[in-house]
């Protein structure tokens, strides 16, 4: 490729810099000397004669150095001219010739604008959830810390509010701590009250996550000092929403369920706490001089001091950690910190956000990857036809002299050309796509409204396209030497060269190989699903709604005043005409923060240094398990023993038979405390998949809403959920009828979240349906594009094999053995292919274990069965050439050939 | 100033672009032809008609070839292209108009 160096220069002189020739001093020498030798003729002394000459002459380096500049503003402009002028001479050539194959070039712009266009758009969803820095300015340093805890039904936790004193005063490696709260708050205005999500936070969160306000202040460490609660700021979403922006917010009071707060600062739009949207920010009020209480409910967020990773700061806060039983010893006993594994864990704040979500991604971008890899092999294949097609045309032209170096200017110039085109529709298909995508990613992928066509994915589309424009182009200049053979014996070429007919079964075989690893990886997922539509929840979701409730701060100081409020609400909910049952839980299944409590058992006290298991402890009102169809054996507590202070406890069976496995589980005493009174179980469950389907069933005691005499329960919140069942139709058509009844019961009882069962256990599979969707688009498309591939080649095969064909047709051969030719050349490939992809997917499908639900990522069905539908196809692909070859006129082939 | 330097740039281009227009000329020619026709009134730095030539060159309205002088030396000579002389025609016209209005001005009376 000896033409190579020379378009280079060429290439450089054309958009380089330019260098001016440097004749203006030659010019001037020749003047001056003529000027010299005329003085010295008229008698002049030689020396006053070249002086006179240089007075003459006046400033020759100044003049000198401007006529260079006006030579090489000159020459520049010129350059200009010419580079526009090739690129657009090449252009119209390249598209004229594209122009005289347009199936050619529609079938590799389509091929290539689906390919680019599947990985532009993964590749966007990936850096806009994984890659993307979080909207807080100095994010590399944001941690994140929990307490990892093992042994409990819940887990991992958020920080104490003693450890976070703790750590906040002995951290060597943190430069600033804050702590965070999500929560719900009930804002009551005068239409009524309504929820509104709520963020927590100390003071000192304000400055690690670096807030702005836009309007007032943020909240400052003088109002989160221990007391009463007494400020707030609002998020610009919601300042805009409720307050339509009027500034004169600042200074005025709002009403939340709890009391008043005054207004003192808006956010800048989108300064949201890390994973979830917060309304209004309020102060937590830690007192740091609290009785350290073992309750892990802050979610707490470091600044690393500059220079410092977050291994170091984990290695400093393992070091405080282990000094809790020591230092905080009412909280952490030593037999705590070794039953439960306590332990702290530091990570970026974006792991924390981005989660497992990273992992699907990247797989689902890796699988863009390959259909892209299958795609430009398609295009690779018809590169090469055409190749084939154009070998006499470029060896004519070569011969009578065309320079190789412009022929291979144009090829570049053309594929360049195409593939830049394709990327623009590839642009246009991604925006599409991430449409769809978006409304179909399951919500808790996080960042999800970040996603959005920009400039990263435009690059990514240019440098793909261009990248293919160049590998395509060059394709025609991998042979070196002229072919006058060809030309020599004037045949047409009954077959194709051997290297070049190698290289496209080569091709095909990839394709195919390619696309079996994504069959296997999404039957993979498919098979999941399957698995997971099987499993039974433990309770029935179909016809069932769930809306939060609580009744207001007037109506709820007490147990016995909550009991009431949810009796009498339950009451006027089953009387409603369409609702079958209707009960309470202050958790529901999947969608509820599944919290859990120490649970001892009164028959077995612990051993000394031991230390109480944590379980899931929901409270429940009557009429749960049955408005859930939850499986119960014994009874659930009935109102009038609730009102009564002597309701019992629901255990779920698991949890029974771990308890008490070889005894009666019923009339067992158990509770939150290790002293009585007890609470005695009443009930047994069948176990419910409370953390999700993919989970396995969850460890639970339900208590009653109003603990028995002498005991606690959380607090008389008697913040619940309701479920209520319809009788018929969807029980979406319940609420309505639920929040008049609330009305009525209880005119500033704020109602938030309205879920439907169906939708919540449809919620808890959205990960691996969305993943599936999106591996089961690129597998179909995969397999789409070989199976055209496979045709292609074997179809070219039957055309080049033409006239060989005749003979053996002419001999006596049967169509019958002509088509098993055929079919055997298909078959020689397809089996390449599934062994190559076999052992491709036995070694890749290893990464999606974490994806998978009840099915080993080297599942046999699945891969049997996809090989079998990748035989299959290949085998149809094989039907209509081979049918082709078995009607092949024997004379018309011969007189052709 | 500006002005002034224009004017006298445009008329020094003015007249090189006049000197051509009877044939291909050296830098060396063009000073030598100057000298004569102006009886050497027309004292300008010799080096500026090289920066002249060029900008001439550059705009099309001269042509440079390399070629051998009178006395056997390698010397740049400059010729004058139809654009050129079109621009000559143009400029002289617009000179003679100038001139006109000034000596016009020069010779009025008070009103």
């Amino acid at each position: 490729m000896s033409w190579i160096p020379d378009r280079y220069r060429e290439f450089r002189a054309l958009v380089g810099g330019v260098k001016p020739e440097r004749d203006v001093s030659d010019e001037l020498a020749h003047h001056l000397a003529m000027r010299v030798a005329e003085n010295v003729a008229r008698g002049m002394a030689p020396d006053a004669a070249r002086a006179e000459a240089l007075a003459r002459l006046g400033n020759v380096g100044a003049y000198e150095r401007e006529a260079e500049a006006i030579d090489v503003v000159a020459a520049r402009g010129r350059r200009r001219i010419e580079v526009r002028d090739a690129l657009g001479r090449e252009t119209r050539l390249a598209v004229r010739g594209l122009r005289r194959s347009p199936a050619f070039a529609l079938v590799v712009f389509a091929t290539l604008a689906l390919g680019i266009g599947a990985a532009t758009a993964i590749f966007t969803l990936l850096y806009a959830v994984v890659l993307r820095p979080l909207p807080y300015p100095n994010e590399g340093r944001l941690v994140w810390i929990e307490s990892e805890v093992s042994g409990a039904s819940s887990g991992p936790w958020g920080v104490s509010e003693a450890g976070y004193w703790y750590y906040r005063a002995h951290t060597h490696t943190l430069d600033a701590l804050g702590a965070l709260a999500l929560g719900d708050a009930a804002i009551i205005t005068r239409d009524g009250a309504e929820v509104a999500q709520a963020a927590y936070a100390t003071a000192s969160m304000f400055d690690v996550l670096g807030l702005r306000t836009v309007l007032g202040r943020p909240i400052q460490s003088a109002d989160d000092l221990p007391g009463k609660p007494s400020v707030a700021v609002l998020s610009h979403r919601y300042w805009m929403r409720e307050f339509h922006g009027d500034s004169s917010i600042i200074g005025r009071t709002i009403r939340l369920g709890d009391g008043e707060r005054t207004v003192v600062g808006v956010l800048a739009p989108g300064q949201e706490p890390p994973r979830r949207t917060a309304d209004l920010w309020l102060t937590l009020n830690l007192d740091p001089s609290a009785a350290p209480v073992n309750s892990h409910y802050l979610d707490a967020i470091g600044r690393l001091e500059p220079g410092v990773d977050a291994a170091a700061a984990q290695r400093d806060l393992e070091r405080l950690t282990e000094r809790f039983p020591a230092e905080l010893p009412s909280a952490y006993s030593p037999g705590f910190m070794r039953q439960y594994h306590f332990a702290v864990g530091v990570r970026s704040l974006r792991a924390e956000v981005v989660g497992d979500a990273a992992r699907g991604i990247w797989i689902v971008l890796a699988a863009a990857v390959l259909l892209l890899v299958v795609a430009c092999a398609n295009v690779a294949n018809l590169f090469l036809v055409r190749l084939e097609a154009r070998r006499r045309e470029v060896t004519i032209r070569v011969a009578i002299g065309a320079e190789r170096a412009h022929l291979a200017w144009h090829y570049l110039t053309e594929s360049v050309l195409l593939c830049l085109a394709a990327g623009g529709a590839a642009l246009l298909l991604a925006d599409a796509a991430l449409r769809v995508l978006v409304a179909l990613a399951p919500s808790n992928l996080p960042r999800l409204s970040e996603v959005r066509l920009d400039w990263e994915s435009a690059v990514c589309a240019l440098v793909l396209s261009l990248a293919a424009g160049v590998v395509f182009g060059s394709l025609p200049l991998v042979r070196r030497k002229l072919d006058v053979d060809m030309l020599r014996d004037g045949s047409r070429g009954l077959t194709a060269s051997p290297a070049r007919r190698a290289a496209r079964s080569a091709l095909v075989v990839m394709q195919t190989a390619l696309a079996l690893v994504l069959l296997a990886a999404s039957g993979l997922m498919v098979r999941s699903l399957l698995r997971l539509h099987d499993v039974r929840p433990g309770f029935d979701p179909h016809g069932v709604i769930a809306i939060d409730a609580a009744p207001s701060a007037a109506h709820g100081h007490t147990y016995e005043q909550a009991a009431a409020f949810w009796h009498a609400f339950l009451d006027r909910v089953r009387a409603l005409p369409n609702v079958e049952a209707a009960g309470a839980i202050s958790s529901i299944p999947i969608a509820g923060n599944q919290t859990c409590a120490t649970l001892f058992i009164e028959a077995h006290p612990l051993a000394p240094g031991d230390e109480p298991p944590c379980v899931a402890r929901p409270l429940v009102a009557p009429g749960y398990f049955e408005t859930m169809r939850i499986a119960l054996r014994g009874r659930a507590p009935t109102w009038d023993e609730v009102e009564g202070h002597v309701a019992g406890a629901v255990v779920s069976g698991r949890l029974a038979a771990r308890m008490w496995p070889n005894e009666q589980a019923m009339g067992q005493g158990l509770g939150a405390g290790n002293r009585p009174p007890f609470f005695h179980v009443v009930g047994i469950t069948g176990d419910v998949r409370t953390a999700g389907l993919d989970h396995p069933p969850t460890e639970v005691v339900y208590y009653p809403i109003v603990p028995v005499a002498g005991t606690g329960l959380w607090g008389p919140g008697g913040s619940l959920t309701l479920v209520a069942r319809a009788r018929k139709g969807s029980p979406t058509s319940l609420v309505p009828d639920i929040r008049r009844v609330l009305r009525d019961l209880d005119p500033e009882a704020p109602v938030a979240g309205v879920q439907a069962m169906d939708a919540v256990v449809a919620h808890s599979m959205a990960r691996t349906t969305f993943m599936m969707l999106l591996l089961g688009v690129a597998a179909a498309m995969a397999l789409l594009l070989s199976i055209v591939g496979m045709y292609g080649v074997l179809s070219y095969l039957v055309g080049q094999r033409r006239g060989e064909m005749g003979i053996r047709i002419a001999l006596g051969a049967s169509g019958r053995q002509v088509t098993r030719l055929v079919v055997g050349e298909s078959a020689r490939l397809v089996a390449a292919g599934v062994l190559v992809g076999l052992a491709g997917a036995l070694a890749t499908t290893r990464v999606m274990r974490s994806l998978l639900f009840d099915v080993s990522p080297t599942d046999p069905l699945t891969l049997g069965a996809v090989t079998a539908l990748l035989v299959a196809m290949g085998l149809a692909a094989a039907w209509m050439p081979a049918r082709r070859a078995a009607r092949i006129d024997p004379v018309e082939a011969l007189r052709a050939g | 100033m500006a002005t002034q330097l224009d004017l006298v740039r445009g008329t020094l281009d003015m007249m090189v672009l006049r000197a051509l227009s009877w044939r291909a000329m050296h830098g060396y020619d063009i000073a030598r032809w100057l000298e004569r026709v102006s009886d050497d009134a027309l004292r300008v730095e010799e080096g500026s008609l090289y920066p002249a030539l060029h900008r001439l060159a550059a705009r099309g309205w001269v042509t440079a070839q390399w070629g051998v002088s009178e006395n056997n030396r390698q010397a740049k000579y400059y010729t004058i292209t139809a654009a050129g002389r079109k621009q000559l025609r143009q400029e002289t016209e617009t000179w003679a108009a100038f001139i006109a209005a000034v000596a016009k001005v020069l010779e009025a009376r008070p009103a």
